[in-house]
């Protein structure tokens, strides 16, 4: 799989699920100052609807994201 | 506990009062006491003080004829409290002053002020200053309770029913709910009118879009932020 599809595939998780699979991306969401933590409309939000509701850069975003990833495994 | 005049002279109706005119207050007024949870007055009795906070904190609190409650305002040290009577002979207080915790005020007689204010022009200002910005206040308040809470109330109803019963639809970022814009103003104890002006203004902001039936929530977020009062 190429980096690119698999950004891809991130982008088109749902904050929920990313937060209740990986927990410790609350800390992530927290400090690109979202409100995703807790929004009731969570289920329904991707990774990308994030990044362009509070026009963040993509790239940046998800460098930031699999820093937060890594550190859960660890 | 010993207040002097310059203490007085942090009261905003006494800030241009002589030294005269300050100890003659003080001459007039005794310091009463009150323990947290404890009242400075009920709604109803006859106005015959009007109070400024020493210490504590108070707050003021006006019942409805079925007994339900609605806090006024809180009032801090140096803020003068029912002074209704100071204005008007025969008032009573229109709301209940509660200590939040334990709290001193100086109970001034009403008609000392009355015929004080009647002497000093500047007085009588200041007090006027201070109840325009009363009402001043009690505008903003009214219109975020005719309208801002509406919205809010209107949003959180939306969100719950994404919640419950939202399909994520086609569209980037939708919510597909399948209820008319009735079941929405009785969801919220408003009215058809309401709900279809609120529903068009956000329709207008891209927000939502409306059908038969149906409402859809293009932008989750701008939801959220009305219903939470988020800034961003």
């Amino acid at each position: 799989m190429s980096i690119m599809n698999k950004d891809l595939e991130v982008l088109d998780v749902t904050v929920s699920d990313l937060l209740k699979s990986t927990p410790s991306t609350v800390s992530f969401f927290i400090s690109q100052h979202t409100s995703c933590v807790g929004c009731r409309l969570a289920h329904f939000c991707t990774l990308h609807d994030v990044i362009k509701t509070y026009e963040l850069d993509e790239e940046k975003f998800l460098k930031e994201l699999a820093k937060y990833m890594v550190q859960n495994k660890q | 506990m010993n207040i002097s005049s310059s203490d007085l002279k942090q009261v905003i109706v006494f800030q241009r009062a002589t030294d005269e005119e300050l100890q003659l207050i003080l001459k007039n007024s005794i310091v009463r006491m009150v323990e947290e949870n404890g009242f400075f007055f009920f709604q109803g009795d006859s106005a015959n003080y009007l109070y400024v906070l020493v210490r504590g904190r108070a707050k003021l609190l006006q019942a409805s004829p079925q007994g339900q409650q609605v806090s006024l305002r809180i009032i801090h040290p140096w803020q003068m409290f029912g002074a209704l009577g100071a204005v008007r002979q025969e008032a009573t207080y229109p709301a209940t002053a509660q200590a939040l915790e334990e709290s001193s005020a100086l109970a001034i007689e009403s008609g000392f002020l009355r015929a004080l204010v009647e002497k000093n022009p500047r007085i009588s200002f200041d007090l006027m200053t201070l109840m325009t910005t009363y009402i001043q206040e009690m505008q903003a308040r009214y219109r975020e309770l005719a309208t801002e809470r509406v919205e809010q109330r209107v949003a959180n109803a939306l969100i719950r029913l994404a919640g419950q019963s939202g399909l994520k639809s086609s569209k980037e970022a939708g919510i597909e709910l399948s209820f008319s814009r009735q079941d929405v103003a009785e969801m919220t104890g408003t009215t058809l009118y309401t709900i279809s002006r609120l529903l068009s203004e956000w329709e207008r902001q891209g927000y939502i879009e409306t059908g038969r039936e149906r409402i859809t929530i293009l932008k989750p977020h701008d939801l959220v932020r009305i219903a939470e009062n988020l800034e961003k």
